[in-house]
């Protein structure tokens, strides 16, 4: 009798003792499970874009709001421009932007991130008919 | 003496009555470039071919002409103030058979909304036959009618009209006496003069706040959304890399004026979970904008007791670059709930705490006017140059950045290299773990969710893996809701 109240109270304090599991032990500890980055790597979400813009010489001064914006609308520059200076931007934009928009008065073009630079003027889209 | 003073009269006034003329010579060489300075062209092409080249590298030329009417073939001014003087040309045949030629002049009015009204001819000039062989130069020179010399807006149209054959008509060296008078940046109407309520030199249709004098734009990044920051909080060593022990959403707009300078800066926080038991604080640098090129900074939540120093603008103080504090605890943002979890809204099991939103507005100019560093153009402050970053457990010393940014000056930098830390200020590398050049701060440009407890970030972001061992070719992208890209029981 005396060596069964020892081996029970031998395994309730083993019972006791023995921790419970916690969900936190269930889970991975380690660190990305062994992933290793160049050290090149820059962990960036982000894509810097360079953003020129040809002025046009006109005889007359012509100043207003040069906006630049993303497929999304939001519009990451807005300014007071003159129609005859050219314009260079360097930005950061997101990676799943894939085109940016520049507006000027009623002037409004597009174009698709194919690139890291992205060039722009104030030249009308024209058909093809007066080739030289 | 009388002989004199006369003389001196009149080259005075001939050098101050400023005669103007707007010209087309062709030499532009490219239709597109013409169309923006509001020519229209039309039947017309712009060649170098030696039959129709009358002067320069290039002239104007006709096309097939097989028809009278005015509309076909065509050179049409911009809008010009029109004024005395002659309206002249040069025009050619190219020598080939044809029937017969003319160039007809007329002028356009502007109707009432400032469009095209009605036309006029006032010249015409037919090309003597036969034109066959014909290949001379004519100067034409038509006085402007002076009934046009009035103040008012006109285009002058140049048309080409025939019948037979197939003679092309150059045309080169136009010069209207005049004054330019149009808006390329809006579809080549006159120039006018535009409702500016507040006299900014911004229009009221392109000022976002049109009656006051000293805001005119705002713009906003990282997005049209929040974006979103992630931090382990175990630097210099490395932790679970649920990258929730501080999640902060951030939004930043600023709002500039009609010289695009920063007014004010608007930042948005919400601050949603805190996974750790640290007291950890926020801190946002913009490196390379000197502190004194701020007035003031509102919205800031700090302790009574706090760790920092601030200066009379609101920054920190001490720090080379503008630095502000958002929080210097976080469970004084997001207090922990209880309930018997460790950390707030990181638990799905655990009670949910309510995020609120912060923000904080720094100023860079009030009325108009900058702090005494000067003021900041928009293009000065960026994601560029945007560093948050952690404050570990009421430490000042201990900062944790994005991989790649500074610390502040405030930083204790005999920390790097220590521990898991791979830092190394002579190589700018900064804040990425020895041998692994493993983060401990991740920036989403977009409101991303994070992870439950625990769980490591390549549990619940399945392209994130593949991006990190790609040089971020693959999946650059890892982090939207897209098919495939998440494993949700593992996100909070």
């Amino acid at each position: 009798m005396k060596k069964l109240t020892v081996w029970a109270s031998v395994l309730l304090l083993i019972t006791i003792c023995s921790c419970n599991v916690r969900d936190e032990d269930v889970v991975d500890r380690d660190p990305e499970d062994g992933l290793q980055a160049s050290s090149l790597f820059d962990w960036s979400t982000t894509q810097m874009v360079q953003i020129d813009i040809t002025g046009l010489e006109l005889p007359v001064e012509i100043s207003r709001k040069l906006s630049l914006s993303t497929e999304d609308g939001n519009v990451f520059y807005a300014g007071t421009h003159k129609m005859n200076d050219s314009f260079h931007l360097q930005v950061e934009l997101p990676n799943h932007i894939q085109s940016v928009t520049m507006k000027y008065g009623a002037i409004e073009k597009s174009q698709n991130l194919t690139s890291s630079k992205l060039l722009f003027n104030y030249e009308p889209n024209i058909s093809e008919g007066n080739e030289q | 003496m009388k002989k004199t003073i006369l003389l001196s009269a009149f080259l005075l006034f001939s050098l101050c009555s400023f005669s103007q003329s707007v010209k087309n010579d062709a030499e532009l060489g490219n239709s597109s470039l013409y169309a923006a300075y509001c020519w229209s062209i039309s039947g017309l092409a712009i060649s170098n071919e030696s039959s129709t080249r009358i002067d320069g590298k290039y002239s104007f030329r006709t096309t097939n002409l097989d028809k009278e009417s005015l509309s076909t073939a065509y050179l049409k001014s911009p809008w010009i103030k029109l004024q005395k003087g002659n309206i002249s040309f040069k025009a050619k045949l190219d020598g080939a058979e044809g029937g017969q030629r003319s160039i007809v002049v007329q002028y356009i009015e502007t109707n009432f909304k400032w469009f095209e009204g009605i036309s006029k001819i006032f010249y015409t000039y037919n090309f003597t036959q036969p034109l066959h062989k014909n290949t001379k130069v004519q100067n034409i020179s038509i006085p402007v009618p002076a009934e046009l010399v009035n103040g008012k807006n006109y285009k002058i149209q140049i048309s080409f009209i025939g019948v037979g054959g197939s003679a092309k008509v150059a045309i080169d060296n136009l010069q209207i006496p005049g004054e330019y008078h149009s808006d390329p940046s809006f579809f080549c109407l006159p120039l006018s003069i535009e409702q500016d309520a507040d006299g900014d030199g911004v229009v009221d249709a392109e000022d976002e706040f049109p009656d006051d004098p000293n805001r005119a734009y705002s713009t906003y990044f990282p997005g049209k959304d929040y974006g979103t920051l992630m931090f382990e909080d175990l630097w210099p060593g490395i932790g679970d890399y649920d990258f929730n022990d501080l999640v902060v959403d951030y939004q930043i707009k600023k709002i500039t004026d009609a010289k695009n300078e920063i007014v004010e800066m608007i930042v948005n926080l919400r601050t949603r979970a805190i996974g750790a038991g640290f007291k950890n604080g926020l801190g946002i640098e913009f490196t390379n904008i000197a502190p004194d090129r701020i007035l003031s900074v509102s919205g800031a939540k700090i302790s009574g007791k706090t760790i920092h120093k601030f200066a009379a603008n609101g920054l920190e103080e001490g720090t080379k670059w503008m630095t502000f504090i958002p929080f210097d605890n976080a469970f004084n943002i997001l207090p922990h709930p209880g309930g018997g979890v460790t950390g707030v809204n990181t638990d799905p099991k655990g009670p949910k705490q309510e995020i609120i939103d912060q923000t904080i507005i720094i100023t860079f100019k009030k009325n108009g006017k900058s702090a005494l560093g000067g003021p900041v153009k928009t293009t000065e402050i960026s994601l560029e140059n945007f560093n948050p970053f952690l404050i570990r457990n009421q430490d000042r010393s201990i900062e944790i950045h994005l991989p790649g940014k500074p610390p502040t000056s405030l930083a204790d930098q005999k920390l790097f290299g220590t521990i898991d830390d791979d830092s190394n200020p002579g190589k700018e590398k900064y804040y990425q773990s020895k041998g692994t050049n493993l983060p401990w701060a991740l920036h989403i440009n977009q409101n991303t969710p994070y992870m439950i407890e625990k769980y490591n970030i390549i549990k619940g972001f399945i392209k994130f893996e593949e991006w990190v061992i790609s040089n971020g070719k693959a999946y650059p992208d890892w982090y939207m809701d897209q098919p495939g890209y998440r494993e949700k029981t593992a996100i909070y």
